[in-house]
Order: C-alpha cells, then structure tokens, then sequence
C-alpha cells in the first residue's frame, strides 16, 4: 500500500510541475462543450435535450487527451523500464498512473461539470447528477484508458491508434452514464445507471490494470 | 496424443498437412455453398410480412454469427498464445483477424441492404446493428495494432492482450447497447426479429451456416499458410519450398543446352 | 574512498542458459551461456549493432522475444523467490530520471522503492561522483555528462550485489572512470557481480573476463 502511495505521490510531483499538462484537458473540456450551442443551437429547450451527451463526449475525449501525459514520458525517459526493475508490480504502476490521471484531469471535469451544465442548461438537479455520474465513471475510463496506453507505448503513431483502440472499450461507461444526467433531466429514475457505473468503476479499476501490466511489458521490449 | 498435440505447434507440419485438407475444405465449403442457396433462394418460403427480401437473412444471420464466433476464436487462440508460448496459436489469432472482419462488415452490408426495403432506410441504431459495428471497430483496432509493431513476437502478444480485453468487453458493450436500444425504441422495428423458423427455412439456413464455417476454415489456412511461409522465411524447409519453383526441370534443360551449343 | 562496505552473499550466482533474441525471427547474436558467482565479472564485447544492449536487457527480463534461461541463486529471474530485481541494478541508455524533479529526489525515489530511505546517503552518492553540488538541482538543467553521473551514483545509494552496467564509461571524464573502475573493484570484492559493457577496454577491474557477441 505504501509502495503504492509513494507511486502516487511521485507521479503527482512530476505531473504538477508542468501546469500546462493540468490545464490542457480542462480547457479542452470547455471548449468542445461550447462548440455544441455554436453549431447546433442555442435554443435552451434543446441545449438541455443534448447537454447529457454532450457533456459525456466531451469528457470522455479531455480524457483521453490527458493519458498521454502519465504513460509517455516514463517510458521515453526510462523510468517505466526502471520502475519495473525494481521488483514493483506492474499492477501498482499502472494504478498509480490512473488513479494520479483521475486526480489530475478527472476530478476537475466533475467540479467544472455544474459549470458547463448551467450553460447548455440543465437542470439543478440534473447538474449534482452529472457530477454524480461523472465521479463514477471518469475513475472508469482512466483506468480502461491505460490498458490502450500501455499497448501503443512503443509505436510511432500511437496516439491516433490509442483513440481507435479506446472508443469502442468506453462506450457502455458513456451509455450509462449519459442515460444517468438523461433521466434526471426528464425526472425519471437514474439509481439503476449509477448503480451500472458504480459496478463498471469497481471492475476496471481491479481488472484493467492486470491487462495494462502486460501490455507494458510488451512495450518495453 | 500429446504428440498430436506438439505436432500442432509445428509450422512445417502444419504446412504439409492443410496442403492436403484444404482442397476438401474448399470443395466442401462450396458444395454447402450451392445447395444453401439454392434451398434459400428458390425452395424456401417467402416471408408473409417482408416477402423475398427476408431471404437476405441466408447470408446475413451467418455472417453475423460467424463475425461473433471467429472474433472468440481469435481471442482464444491470442490465449493460447500468450500463456503457453505457442508461435501457431499467434499465427492463426493474426490470421482469423481480417477473415472475421470481412464476415462483420458483410453482415453489416446485408444488413443494411435489408433495412432498404423493410424500413425505407439503409441504417438504423438497431441494438445489434450497433454492436456488429462495434465489433468492427474492435477487429480493426486489433489489426491496426498488430501491425503498428516492427518486431512480429511483441505485435503478437500486444495483439492478444488486446483481443483477451476486446472479448471481455463483448458482452459488456451488447448488453449497454441492448439496454440503451430499448431506451429508444421508438425508431425500432421488431420487423428485425429472425422471422419464425419453420425447417424449411431452417435448413437452408443450418447449411448456409456451415457453409460459412468451411469458408472460414478454408480462408483460414490459406492464409496461416502464407503466414508461416512468411515467418519461416529463414527456415530451411520454407527455402527449400520456394527455390523448387524457381528452377523447373525444364529452364535446366534449356541452360544445358546452350551451355552445350557455346561450347561446340 | 567509495562506498558500501556491504558484504554480499558469497553465494550468489547467475547463470544464463542458452540466452538469444530475435528481432524479425532472426537471432540477433548466437546463444550465449554464462555463470557468474561473486567477485566475478564480465564485459561483453561485440562490433557495434551485435546486441550487446539487447542481452543486458534480456538478462533484465526485458525482451519479449528472448529464448533461454536466467536463473538468479537458483529460481529464475521471473521467480518471485528469486528475489532477482531485489539484488540487481540495470543501468542503460535511457536514465530513468525524471527531468522535472532535483537528483536528489529522484535518488531518494528509487532507493526507497527497495531501501529504508536515507537521505545522506544519496547526497554522498552524488558527492562521490563530483556533483554533489548539484543536489537540489532539477534534473532538467544539467548537463548529460552530469545525469549520466545522477544516473551513476545510484550504485551507492542502493547497494546491490548484482551490477549490469551498460556503457558506464560514456560521458566520464577520466577521474571518473577511474573512480568508478575503483567503485568495480570494491563491488566486486566484497562479493559483488557485474556485467559491463564499454566501447574502450576497460583496464581498472581486477578480474574482468570477456564475452564477444557473434
């Protein structure tokens, strides 16, 4: 547990001294939210009709634009090589990574989220469950995230190859979790798909990182 | 039996062996192939609701079964790779990838060509529209992947693990997918249903099936024979296999020759 | 002068097995075997491109298309009991510092992942090496000669009887190769292993035998 810990702490050391890594996909966030009203419509009615979706897309994607940060650069500067050589399991790497990445990027989605809420005009309540939802299932996509990370580790293009990889894996977190802001938003029953996200949370963060940990071995060839 | 067994892992007699199954394969694909159709096409009834277009569903319900079934083998075989260390399981997880995608987006197709006439539109979000389109995505990744790597051992196992997530992930996606489908019910049709199998369709569609399954086996060695081929290239055996078709007996004959006729 | 006045067991011993890797189903080198048992050390010799890194990091456990054994005391190096990544330190190319944190954070990092923490130590390590002056230095503002040296000095600040160094020389200036062909010598004596690559022969190591690649 301390092992894992003092992991934490160092990837949150090294992550925070660039703030830029911080910023980057909260500002993503933002800006893919507010291209919504552009290019659609402003009408609230209907702003409030896609703002679940919109909201679950837009975070699934800053999400994915910040795994990069946690993964690369250990395994371009040798720390991941050195890190496994160091009798740490490779379940306890990947962990580190993905909760830090959670810490670093998703927790802020979810406190920017209300924000974002009020301007594509959800509802109060619909905007605490979207948080809601968000705490659950941001978790889950970091760490789903980290198994295609830990495949294309090594690979020229592996960036465009990761979100190829990633998409289809994340999409039953994004169903519920849209349905979850969904049915708040209209009043129905939502406890059933936080239920679903809460499950999918508990499974990926104990079985992603064994397939991430292989796949970093592989890498590191 | 287990001799049988280490055989298997063997390229070379691998190799040696499908060279004489695979024209039984093939014959046998084709022949189900031919009886399948014309049973479907000509001696099964039509629907009474959707007339001669549900006799796509011949081509199109074993496309999709197939695209299911093979995408599980890939996995498996990906498996059997990873934990035993077994070079031909890889080859042949490699080799099912583009068979069993080709099968994905030819249900794909005719599952569009259906909807045409059934519902006037070429694609709806069916739930299992949506999940065979997923399902392409996930043969893709996995054929993207697999050759993004330079050295062949670590595309190989980067490849399984990928396949081994991707399998887990199956039914987890068909069941989001099904579930959020039934949110959304109202652009559905029920007209999608298998329609009731009365033997006379049933048949045709059991031969089709296992029409299919023999397509697959034959594609299939084919191309684990071109696989092999292409990563024993350094092997004795594979140089020997190719430099006899270099040299036929008869550009001997004629190189004798005209060595003879210079030096008269 | 340097050290660690740790003693090793004497009874450890590496044997590597009919060790090679592939790279596009060619095998890069012939198989290699080799036993090692305290004091005893190696350099692998080979042009360049004969895979000199490639079997240091094999031995590692690194390579996915390695065929052949490495047995640590015993139980292969994938064994847990092992204890293989307890008592070996691998030192290549890639530093595997951070560039964002000082040297000595870095240091500390990597000795508490296997050590009781003890910071004097490292900032001992890092002023046997010459540089102990840059000890709150951020990685990032230093010259490579002076990471390749960060990198270096945690042969005293995680005592280890197994070394694979892989061109330790590089980026020295002649006192430091001295100091760390003198740092070998110690290692070895008080039970110590080492594996070494180096593209100038190495004179200073009492002992060192050789291993050309093919």
């Amino acid at each position: 547990m301390s092992v894992l810990l003092s992991l934490i702490k160092r990837e949150l050391s090294v992550v925070m001294r660039s703030q830029s890594e911080f910023i980057y996909p909260l500002a993503f966030f933002v800006m893919v939210t507010t291209m919504f009203p552009l290019a659609v419509t402003p009408e609230p009615i209907q702003l409030a009709f896609i703002a679940p979706g919109v909201i679950w897309v837009a975070a699934l994607l800053s999400l994915l634009l910040s795994l990069h940060a946690f993964y690369q650069a250990d395994f371009d500067d040798g720390s991941l090589e050195q890190l496994l050589l160091s009798g740490v399991s490779g379940y306890s790497i990947v962990a580190a990574k993905a909760i830090a990445n959670w810490v670093v990027t998703g927790l802020p989605l979810v406190l920017i989220a209300p924000v974002i809420g009020v301007l594509l005009n959800l509802s109060a309540e619909a905007n605490w469950v979207a948080m809601l939802a968000l705490l659950l299932g941001t978790p889950s996509l970091c760490f789903i995230g980290a198994i295609g990370m830990s495949l294309t580790l090594g690979l020229r293009n592996g960036g465009v190859l990761l979100t190829l990889l990633v998409l289809p894996l994340f999409i039953p977190v994004l169903i519920f979790g849209a349905s979850t802001v969904e049915a708040a938003s209209v009043g129905r029953p939502f406890v059933g798909q936080l239920a679903v996200l809460g499950a999918a949370l508990i499974l990926s963060g104990v079985f992603a990182p064994y397939a991430a940990a292989a796949a970093m071995r592989i890498s590191i060839d | 039996m287990w001799t049988w067994f280490y055989q298997l892992a063997s390229p070379k007699w691998f190799y040696e062996i499908s060279r004489k199954l695979l024209p039984w394969f093939g014959g046998i694909s084709l022949l189900l192939f031919l009886v399948g159709l014309t049973l479907g096409l000509l001696f099964s009834p039509a629907d009474y609701q959707q007339g001669n277009t549900v006799r796509i569903m011949y081509i199109h319900v074993p496309s999709a079964y197939m695209s299911m079934m093979v995408y599980v083998i890939m996995a498996l075989a990906g498996a059997i790779g990873l934990i035993w260390r077994i070079k031909m399981a890889h080859v042949v997880s490699v080799s099912c990838a583009s068979i069993g995608a080709m099968f994905t987006a030819l249900a794909l197709l005719t599952g569009a060509i259906w909807g045409r006439p059934t519902w006037g539109t070429y694609w709806v979000w069916d739930a299992r529209l949506t999940s065979e389109l997923i399902l392409l995505f996930l043969y893709l990744g996995f054929m993207a992947l697999h050759s993004a790597f330079d050295d062949k051992k670590s595309a190989d196992k980067a490849a399984a693990v990928l396949a081994l997530v991707g399998l887990v992930n199956i039914p987890i996606i068909h069941f989001s997918v099904e579930w959020w489908n039934t949110l959304h019910q109202g652009a559905t049709l029920s007209k999608f249903e298998k329609p009731s199998m009365e033997t006379s369709m049933l048949i045709p569609l059991l031969t089709m099936i296992f029409a299919f399954k023999f397509y697959f086996l034959t594609a299939l060695m084919h191309k684990v024979r071109a696989e092999i081929l292409l990563r024993e290239k350094q092997a004795k055996w594979v140089k020997a296999l190719l430099s006899v078709g270099e040299r036929s007996p008869k550009d001997q004959d004629i190189t004798t020759d005209s060595q003879i006729l210079e030096s008269k | 002068m340097a050290v660690t006045s740790a003693e090793y067991n004497r009874n450890n011993r590496l044997e590597i097995h009919n060790l090679t890797v592939s790279r596009s189903e060619l095998p890069i080198f012939e198989p290699v075997n080799l036993t090692l048992t305290a004091g005893q050390s190696v350099q692998i010799r080979g042009a360049n491109g004969a895979g000199k890194t490639t079997l240091l990091r094999a031995i590692c456990g690194l390579c996915n298309s390695h065929e052949g054994e490495v047995n640590w005391n015993q139980h292969s190096i994938f064994d847990k009991s092992s204890r293989f990544y307890q008592d070996m330190l691998y030192l290549g190319h890639a530093l595997g510092l951070k560039p964002k944190l000082t040297a000595e954070q870095n240091l500390n990092f990597y000795r508490e992942l296997r050590f009781q923490p003890n910071a004097e130590l490292v900032v001992n390590a890092l002023e046997q090496l010459g540089i102990g002056a840059y000890h709150d230095e951020y990685v990032a503002r230093m010259s490579a000669g002076q990471k390749r040296r960060v990198a270096l000095s945690r042969i005293i600040s995680e005592p280890v009887p197994l070394w694979i160094l892989d061109e330790p020389m590089v980026a020295l200036d002649i006192h430091g190769q001295a100091w760390l062909e003198n740092a070998c010598n110690i290692h070895l004596e008080n039970g110590g292993i080492l594996l070494i690559t180096s593209h100038q022969p190495i004179s200073g190591i009492n002992g060192l035998t050789e291993l050309t690649l093919s």
